[in-house]
């Protein structure tokens, strides 16, 4: 046929060989996820079981930084700063140890009870409002949709703002 | 031009037979066996040396690794088809594409589904969700997050033979679930953000309609960048009609003219020619970017970069091997183009001018045509050639004025691109050279439209025909095949000088053979002989009625089109039209629009359009006689009765069904009884008038609706065969439970297009066959002239 030169054919070869293992591996992954994640996490430190992760965690390739609360995927991230440039969020310095560490605004649909009584101005019986609040429709949609929780007004709600965001 | 000359044509090839095989193999066992068979086999031969053989071993194996890629993959658990929804349900995701307006009031989404929201709480999921909102959604914009409530399901096609398969087409994008919903009810999640090339995109289509009239703004926007969202129905008709249509997509025309351009340019300002190709790159790059990823602009930009890059590198270039990459890197990303109309006409019209053009253009010149001419007439004619089977094949379309079209339009629209990028560009910079640009352009597209608008008025301006069998298929691209041998070697610089008489020869005898047995395959639904039975077809057009008669002698008729207008599916053009065009219909005899509901007479509109009609009946203008004779069959009017029926109790629609038009077909021992949506009122005053009621097969009236089809009208009918013309997951709850139970104590075996599919009835007048094509099972029923005998 005199098609292809013998090196020609070596790379064409190995180009076919390479692109079917890698439909092979991409198939198995969708079909079995647990695994996948399983595999990916095999030298992963132990995690002590009252305090579970995410799956999420591996993929902002650090270690969550508090694990009650899984840091969240890298897409968060990104919308989190778009809201950051409408609303930029200059914390005074006194109010640094209420915030949520240094991770920037607190995820409303992610935060844990004891996250949301770091926040200025909310005491352990506003968080279980809050989580109450939550749990009944789901997810919050809006920063805003914090104004329906019994106890938050607009004055609250405002100084709060700049602390939380929503998790799309 | 040698094979190495084109070393990535085989592979192409090969990849895209895989891939075109792969809905024909059982699973995904056998592709993955062949090629890892095929890899083994070929580095073994290869290893010892024979280069043709490890040839043939790499080319199966490429054939199975398309073949792997395109078999779909199993769904993941958490996909959103493979779970049971209740319904509506609150869905969130990202939006994998920009929205798409494609009626005043309809937007369609594509949704990468990221969480269901079931009853407070969040289940994560994954998959494509294609979502139709009715109503004005707020601001979106692709790669925003959003959520909403829908009404979910899985896609359905409509089931009738040779018709479109939407499900299949819409699974060939992923897309196994659809939704609908109204558009107050999304709300975006996160801000909308377009992404640089949507933004230039939206600011080009809003500086175009500024600056000129709604139409002509529409049509600049479909030559600039195939958005022919707004482009009104009757101009895209015209377009169609005179096979230009290609103009309104993005393709290599509108990147070569792009090229062009910053050639120009640059060369006025006195950049080498190396780096100007290199500069062009990135703005070719761009332009497809803000275009958007269909497949003929993929297409035309991988071509153009490869061609670019052997400019800039002063290497020579080859345009098949161009194509070949690019349909190996489109078919590598999605597989299910291959089954695309855009992808099978971008690249059947580019091989068409690359193969057949060269020697097309060498015979014209060889008979005195002017050079410039047989340039244009040769690309135009090979493209056409090429996409031929192509549009007869999805839409039904043969146009016979493109070519000569073409030689006009194509310069128009070259010269309407080049002055509107500009234009657009200008705007950007300043007002008054780009008014001026833009009112110049305004006459180029009016004498655009002017011409197109002529030439679609012809009166043969395009042919509708059946869709060609895969036979004529072959025997076309095989003729074709062979009348470029019979020409090829006959390039005068190199190729030695072969004598004329000798290329002739057996090639080009074969040429015409093979292209005369396609025509003949292609006409014979034409022109076959009557065959002197009388076929109805009552269609699945979901929730709604579409019978088309088909008379012994050859004729047809129709009664009812199924739903259609402006803001829906119109079953009339997409699914009554075609099933007509392939079963070799041209003209109606009769045309018979019921009543004015519009799941029945909301596709006549279009059918009529599309179909001379000798004569229509509505339930308004009925014709003096009650029976006529149409080809030996005894059509008669049974209702509505002289003074209308009126004061139903349940209200003016129920009077509207009552009133609708009642038919009575009689051919031999045969006789069908065609109610309509008639409901009680309807049938007692059939029977008190005692109209010929008995019949062997009857349209039950109303889809089955628990109104109509009294256990008295039953026993007056007594069929042996009742048909329910239904859609799947109707809103009305058609049939009704009681209905169904009364036709099957009447004896009557029941068929339902919602289950059935298309059914067909088919007798000639002493024996009836029944054929529903979900199944493709054919049950005979013999006619006696005993009545009360077994059914």
């Amino acid at each position: 046929m005199g098609l292809y030169s013998r090196s020609q054919l070596w790379v064409l070869l190995a180009i076919t060989a390479l692109g079917g293992a890698g439909l092979a591996v991409g198939a198995w992954r969708r079909a079995h996820p647990e695994l996948a994640v399983r595999l990916e996490r095999f030298d992963a430190a132990p995690a002590s079981p009252s305090f579970p992760t995410s799956i999420e965690t591996p993929r902002t390739g650090q270690p969550p930084l508090s694990t009650t609360r899984a840091s969240p995927p890298r897409r968060d991230r990104m919308t989190r700063s778009r809201f950051g440039s409408d609303h930029p969020s200059v914390a005074p310095p006194d109010r640094v140890d209420k915030r949520q560490r240094s991770d920037g605004p607190l995820d409303l649909n992610r935060a844990t009870l004891e996250d949301l009584r770091r926040l200025p101005g909310i005491g352990p019986a506003l968080a279980r409002r809050i989580v109450v609040a939550r749990e009944r429709s789901g997810r919050f949609a809006a920063v805003d949709d914090l104004e329906s929780v019994p106890g938050v007004g607009a004055g609250k709600l405002a100084r709060l703002r700049d602390f939380v965001t929503v998790s799309p | 031009m040698g094979w190495r000359a084109t070393p990535l044509a085989p592979i192409a090839a090969a990849f895209a037979l895989g891939v075109g095989a792969a809905p024909a193999l059982p699973g995904s066992v056998l592709p993955w066996s062949a090629w890892g068979a095929a890899l083994a086999i070929a580095t073994g031969l290869l290893l010892r040396g024979w280069e043709a053989a490890a040839t043939a071993g790499l080319l199966a194996a490429v054939i199975a690794l398309g073949a792997v890629r395109a078999v779909p993959p199993p769904l993941p658990p958490n996909h959103v088809a493979a779970i049971a929804l209740p319904s509506p349900t609150r869905v969130e995701g990202r939006l994998a594409a920009e929205p798409v307006r494609w009626a005043p009031d309809r937007t369609r989404l594509l949704l990468d589904a990221d969480a269901l929201i079931v009853s407070g709480a969040r289940r994560p999921v994954t998959g494509l969700v294609q979502l139709s909102l009715y109503g004005e959604p707020p601001p979106l914009t692709e790669g925003q997050r959003v959520v909403g409530d829908f009404r979910l399901s899985r896609p359905r096609s409509f089931r009738n033979p040779d018709a479109f398969d939407h499900a299949a087409h819409l699974a060939r994008e992923g897309i196994l679930l659809v939704g609908s919903g109204r558009a107050e009810r999304v709300s975006p999640l996160s801000p909308e953000h377009p992404r640089w090339n949507v933004a230039a995109r939206r600011w080009a289509g809003g500086v175009i309609r500024a600056a000129l009239p709604p139409v002509s703004a529409a049509l600049l926007a479909g030559l600039l960048f195939g958005e022919r969202t707004d482009l009104p129905a009757e101009v895209h008709d015209a377009f169609r009609r005179a096979g230009v249509y290609h103009i309104l997509a993005v393709s290599g025309f509108n990147v070569a003219l792009l090229a062009l351009g910053v050639f120009a340019m640059l060369a006025l300002l006195g950049v080498p020619r190396r780096a100007t190709a290199g500069l062009a790159i990135p703005v070719v790059a761009a332009f497809a970017l803000v275009v958007g990823a269909g497949a003929s602009v993929l297409r035309a930009a991988v071509m153009a970069t490869l061609l670019l890059t052997a400019l800039a590198l002063e290497r020579e270039s080859s345009l098949l091997n161009g194509v070949a990459l690019a349909a190996l890197l489109i078919l590598g990303v999605r597989p299910g183009d291959l089954g695309e109309p855009g992808f099978q006409l971008s690249f059947g019209a580019t091989l068409g001018i690359i193969v057949l053009a060269p020697p097309l253009r060498r015979a014209l010149i060889g008979r005195r045509c002017p050079r410039r001419l047989a340039d244009a007439v040769a690309v135009s004619a090979s493209a056409q050639l090429a996409v031929t089977p192509v549009m007869l094949h999805h839409f039904n379309q043969l146009s016979l004025v493109g070519v000569l079209a073409n030689l006009v339009v194509v310069p128009l629209a070259g010269a309407a691109t080049l002055v509107g990028m500009l234009a657009v560009l200008s705007a950007a910079i300043g007002g008054l050279v780009s008014a001026a640009l833009f009112d110049g352009l305004w006459l180029v597209l009016l004498a655009l439209r002017g011409v197109v608008h002529l030439a679609s008025r012809m009166p043969v301006a395009m042919l509708h025909l059946p869709a060609p069998p895969w036979t004529a298929i072959a025997a076309f691209y095989l003729g074709l095949a062979a009348l470029v041998a019979s020409g090829a070697g006959a390039s005068p610089e190199k190729a030695p000088p072969a004598p004329r008489r000798a290329r002739g020869g057996w090639p080009r005898l074969a040429a015409g053979a093979l292209l005369a047995c396609a025509a003949a395959i292609e006409l014979w639904p034409l022109a076959r002989p009557a065959s002197g039975r009388l076929r109805v077809s009552f269609l699945d057009v979901g929730q709604g009625d579409g019978i088309v008669i088909e008379l012994p002698a050859g004729g047809a008729a129709l009664v009812d089109a199924g739903t259609g207008g402006p803001a829906r599916l119109d079953v009339g053009e997409r699914v009554v039209a075609p099933y007509l065009w392939n079963r070799g219909v041209r003209r109606l005899a009769l045309v018979v629009a019921t009543h004015d509901d519009v799941d029945h007479a909301g596709g006549i509109a279009s059918v009529l359009r599309l179909f001379p009609a000798a004569e229509v009946w509505r339930a308004d203008r009925l014709p003096a006689g009650r029976t006529r004779f149409l080809d030996g069959v005894g059509v008669s009017v049974l209702g509505p009765p002289a003074p209308r029926l009126g004061g139903s109790r349940r209200g003016v629609a129920a009077d509207r069904n009552n009133n609708s038009i009642v038919l009575r077909l009689d051919y031999g021992l045969a006789s069908l009884l065609l109610t309509a949506d008639i409901e009680d009122e309807a049938e007692q005053r059939l029977l008190a008038d005692r109209a010929p009621l008995r019949a062997r097969v009857l349209k039950v009236a109303h889809h089955g609706g628990r109104r109509s089809t009294s256990g008295a009208f039953l026993r007056a009918v007594a069929p042996g065969v009742a048909v329910i013309s239904v859609g799947a997951g109707n809103p009305f709850h058609h049939p009704a439970p009681q209905t169904l139970a009364r036709l099957e104590r009447s004896g009557a075996r029941t068929y339902r297009t919602d289950q059935d599919g298309a059914v067909i009835v088919e007798t000639d007048g002493r024996e009836l066959t029944v054929t529903t094509w979900a199944d493709r099972q054919t049950v005979r029923f013999p006619l006696s002239m005993h009545r009360g005998g077994p059914r």
